[in-house]
């Protein structure tokens, strides 16, 4: 697909699972997605897909226990994170990947300042002294659309707006001029207008900057505004890969084909929504087989029996199902 | 100015609904200010039909549906239900419009007591409805299941066995439990996965069509609005900005507000992209400013100096189609 050295993050075959006494939920189960460079890429599915998992495992960010990752590979620039120690992981994330998530309330400290706040990754990572931290931090501020920045940085964080929360925690994502961000549901939680106010500061953001995006969320709308290829994601696994336009236009997947045809809108008044029957599998105990098919409108018996390998049909466009055809890929792992 | 629907047979109207909250400080509570979270709030729905009422979180959304099921007294105003003024109501005047009311709520987690079985749960408003006896109460309980695509054997599960999409249509059989004419839903469909999004929003259509039901049927997500709602309102910090038949709405949008918050829809159809420079209100200043004037100029790409005198009243600008902005 890309270069090799055009690749800043390359997931291989990634499985992280969780045990409990007597069960073993498999959250993400054999996931493989690269990530070129200045390449924004979305990783959507219902919740409980395993896609904040997927991203909480290429940081080293899974509890374990009782998380346990099971196997796989995530280079990043070439280097696999997973054999990493805890040190040299501190030294990648903040640094060489930003990450913002979904809840600026919860993920910013409340005990600190937003100057306090920005200031610890550039004060740890690059050691910069005060006066030149405190320039950086405004600088950060007003990059990211706030207004007055001088007084934020006194701020506490519950004085700010939500809208404004997450602003600061890209500002502290992109304090060190990192490679790539992944951003986990950054706007979920936003109104639509603060959302496409924060969609466009991160898109103008990554031109500036020259950065890659792993934009992870369940909101297709935002995925068809912002992404330049897709992963979706089912039940810890990716069903379907492919440029925006060949996801939005010429799906492939069962799945990704009745997730679009379930989206509400008013071209589709007066008909009825393609709902999918059923519900997303509990992790720990899938169906055999594909797990989508026991919601599968086209689901034959081999689907039932055998897990569906990766198939592809054009540059970047493939799936995991046998119902689509296209051409077995053997270099996908499981 | 009041909007008037194009039916007589309205299930609701409200006149002129208006909720002050008090800000409070200091060590004796005093009141330093107001918050003007519903300012003169006229909106009418008819019987059989969904009204949506969109707008952004803190615009005063739900403290209207608080109002209309008189869990919170109105400052002032009407609120008519089929003719019948119940705003201000006493709890005992009330018991009998709570039967006509009710209402879904947003998170189906939250609105379930966990130590009830759905059959007590909706056994509650069985017995409300007058349902007495263990033959008559089971059926009816069988039917409101089977109502909201269950089988019976949930009746004797606990709300935590379900997933989220279950448990908002046990909280949707629970509010048809009483037979109502009018439900409130609040969200119903924001904390729910895609996928089960459109099982939800199926089942609303099939019991509007089955049961005649209206909905007041509170949103920020435009495109659920779009394609259930018959009218559209659009609120902004506590007022209404445009109320219009939805096909109206989303095709002719007169408010600025109301492109704005259009423009800010993603589009999964038409895939465009973020561009166009929208603005947009942030919940912390809902506290702070409600300057003189129109609610919207600070963000107004439209405004000049006369938006800060007058805000205009909502006025009718088309068939049904009525507007807050002086200069439409």
């Amino acid at each position: 697909m890309h270069a090799t050295n055009d690749i800043v993050l390359s997931v291989e075959g990634l499985k992280v699972y969780f045990r409990s006494e007597d069960e073993i939920a498999r959250a993400v189960d054999g996931v493989d997605f690269e990530i070129g460079r200045r390449e924004t890429v979305c990783l959507v599915g219902e919740s409980g897909c395993g896609k904040t998992v997927s991203a909480l495992a290429v940081l080293g960010l899974v509890p374990c226990p009782p998380g346990e990752i099971a196997g796989g590979r995530v280079l990043f620039n070439g280097q696999n994170l997973l054999d990493q120690d805890d040190e040299a992981l501190q030294n990648v994330r903040g640094r060489g990947i930003g990450m913002v998530f979904q809840e600026p309330q919860t993920s910013l400290n409340p005990v600190f300042t937003i100057g306090e706040q920005i200031a610890e990754p550039l004060r740890i990572h690059l050691s910069l002294p005060e006066a030149e931290i405190r320039q950086r931090s405004l600088q950060l501020l007003s990059d990211v659309g706030i207004d007055a920045p001088e007084q934020r940085l006194a701020d506490y964080p519950h004085q700010l707006s939500g809208g404004q929360r997450q602003r600061v925690m890209i500002a502290m994502a992109l304090a060190c001029g990192p490679e790539l961000i992944i951003a986990d549901e950054p706007t979920t939680a936003l109104d639509v207008t603060v959302q496409a106010q924060i969609l466009r500061l991160i898109n103008r953001l990554q031109q500036s900057h020259g950065m890659s995006l792993l934009y992870i969320t369940h909101d297709l709308g935002v995925v068809s505004q912002i992404a330049d290829r897709v992963y979706v994601m089912y039940a810890g696994v990716i069903v379907e890969t492919g440029a925006v336009e060949q996801i939005f236009r010429g799906s492939r997947h069962p799945y990704t084909q009745a997730l679009l045809e379930s989206l509400p809108s008013r071209k589709k008044r007066g008909r009825r929504l393609n709902s999918i029957p059923g519900a997303v599998p509990h992790p720990a105990y899938k169906p055999a087989g594909c797990p989508f098919h026991p919601r599968c409108p086209q689901a034959i018996g081999a689907c039932r029996e055998q897990y569906p390998g990766m198939c592809a049909f054009d540059d970047h466009h493939a799936a995991r199902c046998p119902v689509a055809g296209g051409r077995s890929l053997t270099d996908w792992c499981r | 100015m009041e909007p008037e629907s194009t039916q007589t047979t309205d299930i609701l109207r409200i006149e002129g609904l208006k909720k002050h909250f008090p800000i409070r400080r200091g060590l004796f509570q005093r009141t330093v200010g107001w918050v003007r979270a519903v300012e003169n709030v006229s909106l009418a729905l008819a019987g059989g039909k969904t009204l949506g009422l969109v707008g952004e979180s803190g615009c005063g959304k739900t403290t209207v549906a608080r109002m209309i099921l008189n869990l919170l007294p109105a400052d002032d105003g009407r609120i008519l239900y089929n003719g019948v003024d119940i705003c201000g109501l006493s709890d005992k005047d009330m018991q009998p419009f709570r039967k006509e009311i009710q209402i879904v709520f947003q998170d189906p987690y939250g609105s379930l007591n966990p130590r009830m079985t759905v059959g007590q749960t909706l056994g509650e408003g069985l017995r409300m409805a007058g349902i007495r006896g263990r033959r008559p109460a089971q059926e009816r309980l069988e039917h409101l299941l089977e109502l909201v695509g269950m089988a019976p054997a949930a009746a004797d599960r606990y709300p935590h066995e379900f997933s989220g999409g279950q448990r908002q249509r046990i909280g949707i059989a629970r509010a048809l439990s009483v037979e109502p004419s009018l439900v409130i839903c609040d969200e119903p469909v924001s904390a729910l996965d895609v996928s089960i999004q459109a099982q939800i929003i199926n089942l609303l259509k099939d019991l509007q069509d089955r049961l005649g039901l209206s909905y007041l049927f509170i949103s920020h997500d435009l495109n659920v609005v779009g394609y259930l709602c018959h009218h559209v309102a659009v609120m902004y910090k506590g007022q209404i900005m445009e109320y219009a038949p939805a096909e109206e709405m989303f095709e002719n949008p007169l408010h600025p507000y109301t492109h704005v918050l259009l423009a800010a829809v993603p589009d999964p159809e038409t895939g465009k992209k973020v561009a166009t420079e929208a603005v947009g209100g942030e919940p912390a200043e809902v506290v702070a400013a409600f300057p003189e004037g129109c609610r919207f100029q600070s963000k107004c790409p439209e405004r000049d100096d006369r938006c800060r005198l007058f805000g205009g009243d909502l006025t009718k600008a088309g068939a049904g189609h009525y507007v807050r902005c002086w200069r439409k």
